[in-house]
């Protein structure tokens, strides 16, 4: 087993656009997948146990709005294809996990119905952001619509979604109509896929599928998530606030916080009422994409439930620890740190941490 | 934006899905349900990947391409555009290509009646 490293940069200069280095980066995501079957780009990764890293960056804050089929590869759980932006190898992914323009983005420049069709059976999208500029028309990211075999394990982690709506049309960050789908998916952003009262705009859509979201932060969509027939859609510990409608359709969620009242369906969710300032209470800029919980004073704060999610990940979008006591994770894509230390790890008024640490009177 | 030259991104190899043994083949179809159109939605030697102005690929500064795989070609007096680009569905997209004087647009996923001028790079 070898694991390959494959590298794009929408503004590699004089490379060979061979993708093995950022200096021959691919142009594109686009140009990797046409690259299969030269070098160590094979398309069977099972054939000798690979594991492909594609590590994305934008040197010059170029994007990448090659939309691309992908489903060249044949993979397995133990042979599959990471897409990221992690700066382990370079990649530029921001490390505060606010939208940031000037580093990799794949973006659907209003040019195609899909962005990126995802239809291999393993792939994990890690630490990538992601673009929709729609003006008409049918204008999808991630797309999830054929070609998934049962048994299968398709991951989205740490990556933002903003949609920049205009005009008409219909548009969806995520979009998952294959029945095989198996999706995970957790401390993710997806914002501004929002016209006025028009229900074609999404967060999150399923058709099909079968999908577990964990801490993902869901804001400004015409519908946040919404499901249709026959998907089964599982949402734990997420933050899915002002949207036309924050959950739509029969999605079963725990411990999560909307500001429609959603503690009918789970005594565990949270109905958002600090909506006043822009949510400056909730989030810290919410209008600025940066959805760090204000202070311990939020909805959010130490109202998830780790006790599932833990045994897929245990830290945030931007790799902040959560809380050992299940109880204590915060909803959303951000965990609280308390200013002095790392997560308090017990009660707010412990002595040494928290925050009302302090002397004990006596 | 006026009227550029284009350089064209062809695909210029046989794809992998394209090349299989018999027991390759086999494999794929006993464990994908969708393998004929997988393989069929591939490209082909001649498919166009991308159109981009001229220089975009070629030249001291331009981003470079896996001459393993494809070919560039120019296209003298074609129009660049932001709405060039269709998706298909598959890999492959079509493209809307303003051609010389006449401005006709043209959908091709090819380059089969295109008045093409070979960079030979």
């Amino acid at each position: 087993m070898a694991t390959h490293n494959f590298f794009v940069d929408p503004d590699v200069v004089a490379g060979d656009g061979s993708g093995t280095s950022f200096a021959n980066a691919y142009s594109s995501l686009s140009a990797f997948e046409a690259g299969v079957g030269v070098g160590d780009n094979k398309a069977d990764l099972t054939a000798d146990g690979d594991i492909y890293k594609v590590y994305c960056r934008s040197l010059s804050g170029s994007d990448d709005d090659t939309t691309f089929v992908l489903d060249a590869y044949t993979t397995s759980a133990t042979d599959f294809i990471e897409i990221t932006g992690d700066a382990a190898e370079g990649g530029d992914f921001p490390t505060d996990g606010i939208f940031d323009d000037s580093k990799y983005v794949f973006h659907n420049n209003d040019s195609a119905v899909n962005g990126l069709a995802s239809r291999i059976n393993y792939v994990r999208y890690t630490k990538i952001q992601f673009k929709t500029t729609t003006t008409s028309g049918t204008k999808q990211l991630l797309v999830f619509d054929a070609g998934i075999d049962a048994g299968n394990d398709i991951r989205i982690s740490k990556c933002i979604f903003k949609g920049i709506p205009g005009g008409t049309g219909t548009s969806f960050a995520i979009s998952a109509g294959d029945a095989s789908t198996l999706l995970t998916m957790w401390n993710c952003i997806i914002t501004g896929f929002f016209i006025s009262a028009d229900p074609g705009f999404r967060g999150i859509s399923f058709s099909g599928a079968t999908a577990n979201i964990y801490n993902c932060t869901v804001y400004k969509c015409g519908l946040g998530i919404a499901r249709f027939n026959p998907a089964t859609v599982n949402v734990i510990n997420c933050a899915v606030f002002n949207n036309d409608d924050d959950f739509f359709g029969v999605i079963t969620m725990t411990y999560s916080a909307s500001d429609d009242d959603h503690t009918g369906d789970s005594a565990t969710n949270v109905q958002i009422t600090q909506s006043a300032d822009d949510w400056a209470a909730l989030v810290v800029d919410a209008a600025g994409d940066d959805f760090n919980v204000t202070d311990v004073s939020s909805e959010l704060y130490q109202a998830g439930n780790g006790a599932t999610p833990k045994s897929v990940f245990t830290d945030d979008i931007i790799g902040t620890t959560r809380d050992v006591v299940d109880l204590n994770w915060d909803i959303g894509a951000y965990e609280f740190v308390v200013v002095g230390g790392a997560n308090p790890k017990g009660p707010l008024t412990h002595p040494l941490y928290g925050p009302f640490a302090g002397p004990i009177a006596c | 934006m006026g009227s550029i030259d284009m350089e064209f991104l062809i695909y210029n190899t046989v794809h992998p899905l394209h090349r299989l043994t018999q027991e390759q083949d086999d494999r794929g179809k006993s464990a994908h349900k969708d393998w004929e159109a997988r393989k069929a939605g591939q490209y082909i030697r001649g498919d166009i990947i991308e159109v981009q102005p001229d220089g975009f690929f070629t030249g001291l500064k331009a981003r470079g391409y896996d001459k393993r795989v494809f070919r560039i070609v120019c296209v003298p007096g074609a129009k660049c555009d932001k709405s060039f680009r269709q998706a298909t569905g598959t890999a492959k997209s079509r493209f809307n290509i303003s051609t010389g004087e006449s401005n006709d647009v043209t959908i091709k996923n090819s380059m089969d009646e295109l008045s093409i001028l070979d960079k030979g790079i």
